[in-house]
């Protein structure tokens, strides 16, 4: 799985620890979710795109 | 001066408050110096708690997904390897030739922890499955 969101992040002027707090998860979590680690619940992932102000499919590309 | 009255240092305090009271009960019916000297640590570690108490909490690590995700996949393996090493032992006792003893012994011990976690984990996998998993 690929993410968008350190690109999208840098368009909303966001820092890890940012858009962790306003998630509500570590910094670690996103840090492993932007190096495509780690696959987040369905909840974590809505949250994140409400946050950058995408759709989930925007933020989360899955490949085959 | 003002003092946290939050959970987790209301706890420490009455937990060394109890460990003073149990090791100064011992120490008055033993008169043991050893005893006094866990008298002595209980009392250093109220003094602690109590200047800890007077500073604002520390914040805390968020126990997020990726938290309990890494502790659910490392218990999983820990798991799965605690069953191999049982069942390893298992038939260690079966097939070696070793003293009857100890190869009852092993034998016992090992059967009876392997089966033991395996219902455990069946008995856990019935009960989320029924209540699901959030």
């Amino acid at each position: 799985m690929k993410t968008r969101i350190k690109e999208l992040r840098a368009r909303y002027d966001l820092t890890q620890e940012d858009l962790a707090k306003k998630v509500g998860v570590r910094r670690e979590t996103i840090l492993f979710l932007e190096k495509g680690k780690y696959n987040p619940s369905l909840k974590l992932a809505y949250d994140i795109a409400k946050v950058l102000k995408s759709k989930i499919e925007e933020v989360f590309i899955f490949e085959g | 001066m003002k003092f946290r009255t939050d959970k987790e240092i209301l706890t420490e305090i009455v937990m060394c408050l109890a460990w003073i009271f149990v090791t100064g009960w011992g120490w008055l019916q033993t008169r043991n110096p050893e005893t006094l000297f866990l008298v002595g640590m209980g009392a250093f570690v109220l003094v602690e708690s109590l200047y800890r108490a007077t500073k604002p909490k520390p914040p805390g690590v968020i126990d997020d997904e990726w938290m309990q995700r890494l502790r659910e996949k490392a218990g999983y393996y820990v798991f799965v390897t605690i069953i191999l090493a049982l069942l390893f032992l298992v038939v260690i006792s079966m097939v070696f030739n070793i003293n009857n003893q100890i190869k009852m012994n092993l034998f016992d011990a090992a059967s009876f922890g392997f089966f033991g976690l395996f219902s455990l984990y069946l008995l856990f996998a019935y009960y989320y499955r029924k209540k699901g998993i959030y």
